[in-house]
């Protein structure tokens, strides 16, 4: 079948794009034990549709723009993986009493996870060459994933979490800044 | 394709591969021209190889995003031209059987891979143009055993035209090597 050479332009950009496109499809293999996983520790339904569509779309999205928005997903979803198992955890341990006061183990444990993310996040994202964007969808998908896990301690959890967040991430950052 | 030109493909390649799209044109400018020339090389039919290059073509960039950069790009790329090659002449072949005649089945059409078969092709035209440079009758000579013609008279005969052909071939293999700088 004889082409003209701007249809075949057109046609090897768009076997391009539908390899970009299986390519991407493979994050689902990633996304979806996490979510089965959320499922069977008893995470609500409405919660893991919600943030597993999130998670989803911004996964297949960065996969299908490129390669470093692919590793982002995947850096974030890694990081995550304490806050999302550390609060279930601990609420097996029950209430912790300490000098009399009754304390839910939860809260410091989404503080220590987040801030193992947070971490974790800024650490893989100061080697990269755009290390801006690569952050944002790291702790995007981070932040997502452990909202399953830390919503287990209600809003306090949340905060616990978002604390964590930042005090894993400001001192990279400063360092960064230092680094120009 | 020269060793800058390889080089070219393989950053494009992998800089593709990576999803830096602005990338696209300039290895599709380069790839397009690489694979149309090897099928028809391979194939010697100009529809055929056409066809054959295309589909390679889509198949490199449907693969691309998987490409390994520790991999020859340009290499890769002819791989599917040789795979797509090997199949439209396996096709032919079949279509021959199809069509009854039963010499064509016997025709060896898998004996050489496109590239082995672009290999023997290539080196059979440099012995033609290295035998073109002896003297007329060196070349009478070889082209004599070639086509199978030896002098079939008395002994003296034959001594000699073993002789004027162990020259000739002498003549030839130092043509050979000034030109191709082997033996």
């Amino acid at each position: 079948m004889m082409l003209t050479e701007q249809e075949l332009v057109c046609r090897a950009r768009w076997s391009y794009e539908i390899g970009r496109v299986r390519r991407a499809s493979k994050m689902l293999l990633v996304i979806l034990p996490l979510l089965i996983c959320a499922w069977m520790i008893g995470r609500p339904a409405a919660l893991i549709a919600a943030i597993g569509t999130l998670v989803s779309l911004t996964a297949l999205g960065g996969a299908f723009l490129n390669v470093q928005h692919e590793k982002a997903v995947l850096v974030g979803v890694t990081s995550a993986l304490p806050a999302l198992l550390l609060p279930w955890a601990m609420r097996n341990i029950g209430l912790v009493r300490i000098s009399g006061a009754a304390i839910d183990p939860c809260i410091p444990g989404c503080v220590l996870a987040g801030g193992i993310a947070g971490a974790a996040v800024a650490i893989r994202a100061s080697r990269e060459r755009h290390h801006g964007s690569f952050w944002l969808v790291s702790t995007a998908v981070a932040a997502a994933v452990s909202v399953l896990g830390c919503s287990i301690a209600g809003g306090a959890g949340l905060i616990g979490l978002a604390f964590g967040v930042l005090s894993g991430t400001a001192p990279i950052l400063v360092h960064l800044r230092e680094r120009g | 394709m020269d060793r800058s030109e390889r080089e070219k493909v393989q950053r494009a390649m992998i800089a593709l591969a990576e999803g830096c799209r602005s990338e696209f044109r300039p290895l599709f400018d380069r790839l397009w021209p690489l694979l149309r020339a090897f099928c028809e090389r391979a194939l010697r039919d100009a529809g055929g190889a056409e066809d054959a290059a295309q589909t390679a073509l889509m198949k490199v960039f449907l693969h691309a995003s998987n490409f390994d950069p520790e991999r020859d790009a340009v290499s890769w790329a002819l791989g599917f031209a040789a795979h797509e090659c090997l199949s439209a002449r396996n096709w032919r072949a079949g279509r021959r059987e199809d069509l009854g005649d039963e010499r064509w089945s016997q025709l060896p059409s898998h004996a050489l891979t496109p590239e082995e078969a672009v290999i023997v092709r290539d080196l059979r035209e440099a012995a033609i143009d290295a035998v073109h440079q002896l003297r007329d009758d060196d070349a009478e000579v070889i082209e004599a055993v070639v086509r199978g013609e030896r002098p079939n008279a008395s002994a003296g005969v034959s001594a000699l035209f073993r002789k004027r052909l162990q020259r000739a071939l002498v003549r030839l293999r130092v043509i050979w090597r000034n030109k191709y700088d082997v033996d």
